[in-house]
């Protein structure tokens, strides 16, 4: 591309991207996106569908451009990893290309890699754990004997190497007690507990093993007769805590009792607590649909994605000011909790209010996990 | 304009002072180490154009100040007629005085901003 050609591109872009900033709306993100796609720049196509769906969350067109920019962006990413591998073969660049098609769903490559890595360098651990879990997951999914096998043999090396590697024991530990084989997962699952790692999940499977007889059970053949029925002969229940998004009666309490101290503070008018696409709500909050909520998800996300650009780390807290009164916003990761305000309100109180709030109840659901 | 910001740059020790219209234009800027003024223009007219459009969409108007704290740095984006004054400093800059500084600083800017017929 010569240099008049590539000045007029740019120009070009350049309007298109103020105009989709002027009138935000999902098609003017969508044809700055396709500009970008026809150029055959997905890094860019990327930021602009990530910049619309921060905006447009429930657009299907823009999750489906977002969708397809994200696995370009893959493809280029294994081209390049996979050329950097023929130059330097390091465990790490395996690694990473691993992670790649994994994220791309490929489950076949995703292995192949593995395998190429552990050839050359059979020592490495991550990449032997990671190759031992996704035949395990393999196993889980479709109960075939041979993946259950694979993934037993690649934990047990992983365990030559490393004796006292913990997530191992625990993996073999629930893996062995789930087809029957108790006194090993016993042996596995009692490591954890003396390694300090033991949580009361695994405090539970060891109580239901009870006292484990001396009969040492062959895992192949049992692994054999689960693919044989077809089905695991004991399961490992999901507790509530486990699962993403719910919070433990704890947990709700320590947040309605932060909430209930922050509208209490003079001033404050409407207090909020949001994780992910749930909220706690206290104050003048008619309904799911006050703008106060959209408000404070998109200026936490965009003041999240803004500092980050700016190599300032993670977005904490911040406020916002105007005819309206103050906005006292505190973040970490998905959850977030915000306050509006008169302006003569403590902000500062406010802040550090909202901080405890968020920082409680965080502690209160790892604590739950835990 | 940019002694201006010079100035209060020196005066809270900023990593970046800039005036920049709504769409991320870059009118003036004093910009330390790696900072790009076109880059740090772009990302504060992303988070002005969202957080205006939010508070239209909820008949609130607009803000008059954002003061965001991250763990490296705090950013405080004042708007003063059609422009926005944008500081960068460092986490441990004090936000009263970087307030201070800033009301003064655009002061000074509106001054030059109006034209007395």
């Amino acid at each position: 591309m010569n240099l008049l050609k590539r000045f007029r591109l740019t120009r070009e872009l350049g309007n298109l991207e103020r105009k989709a900033r002027e009138n935000p709306s999902p098609s003017t993100f969508i044809d700055l996106a396709q500009v970008y796609i026809n150029l055959g720049w997905p890094d860019h196509t990327l930021r602009v569908a990530e910049e619309g769906l921060l905006l447009f969350p429930r657009s299907k067109e823009l999750r489906k451009v977002f969708r397809h920019a994200r696995r370009q962006v893959l493809e280029n990413k294994v081209k390049d990893l996979s050329s950097r591998i023929g130059e330097n073969p390091d465990p790490k660049v395996y690694r990473e290309l691993a992670e790649a098609y994994h994220s791309l769903g490929d489950r076949v490559s995703f292995l192949r890699v593995c395998e190429e890595c552990l050839k050359r360098h059979p020592d490495d651990v991550p990449v032997r754990v990671l190759a031992a879990r996704e035949k395990l997951k393999g196993f889980m999914k479709e109960l075939k004997a041979q993946d259950g096998i694979e993934a037993l043999a690649d934990f047990l090396a992983v365990l030559d190497l490393e004796p006292d590697h913990v997530e191992t024991h625990r993996f073999l530990g629930e893996f062995l007690y789930q087809i029957g084989a108790h006194s090993l997962s016993y042996h596995h699952l009692n490591r954890v507990v003396e390694l300090g790692k033991a949580d009361p999940e695994v405090r539970r499977i060891l109580e239901s093993i009870g006292k484990p007889d001396d009969s040492e059970a062959d895992p192949t053949r049992l692994l054999y007769e689960v693919e044989a029925k077809g089905r695991l002969p004991f399961r490992i229940s999901v507790s509530e805590t486990k699962l993403p998004g719910m919070a433990s009666a704890k947990t709700l309490r320590v947040i309605r009792e932060g909430l209930a101290a922050i509208i209490a503070i003079e001033g404050v008018q409407k207090a909020a607590y949001i994780r992910g696409s749930k909220a706690l709500v206290k104050g003048e909050i008619r309904s799911g649909k006050d703008p106060f909520l959209k408000t404070i998800r998109i200026v936490a996300k965009a003041s999240q994605r803004a500092v980050r650009r700016m190599d300032l780390g993670n977005f904490s807290k911040g406020t916002v000011e105007g005819g309206f009164g103050n906005l006292c916003i505190c973040s970490f990761g998905d959850v977030c909790a915000a306050v509006q305000c008169r302006r003569s309100a403590a902000v500062e109180r406010i802040l550090q209010e909202l901080q405890n709030l968020v920082a409680g109840s965080l502690f209160s659901m790892s604590s739950v996990e835990a | 304009m940019e002694s201006i910001l010079a100035d209060l740059a020196d005066r809270v020790h900023a990593k970046a002072c800039l005036v920049l219209t709504a769409d991320g234009m870059v009118v003036a800027g004093k910009v330390h180490g790696d900072y790009r003024k076109d880059v740090i223009g772009a990302l504060s007219s992303f988070l002005i154009l969202a957080t205006n459009r939010c508070l239209k969409g909820g008949r609130q108007g607009h803000f008059g100040q954002i003061v965001l704290h991250a763990t490296h740095g705090k950013v405080l984006i004042r708007g003063f007629k059609e422009y926005y004054l944008v500081i960068l400093t460092d986490q441990f800059s004090d936000k009263a005085e970087v307030e201070e500084a800033a009301s003064e600083a655009v002061a000074g800017l509106r001054r030059l901003a109006t034209i007395d017929v």
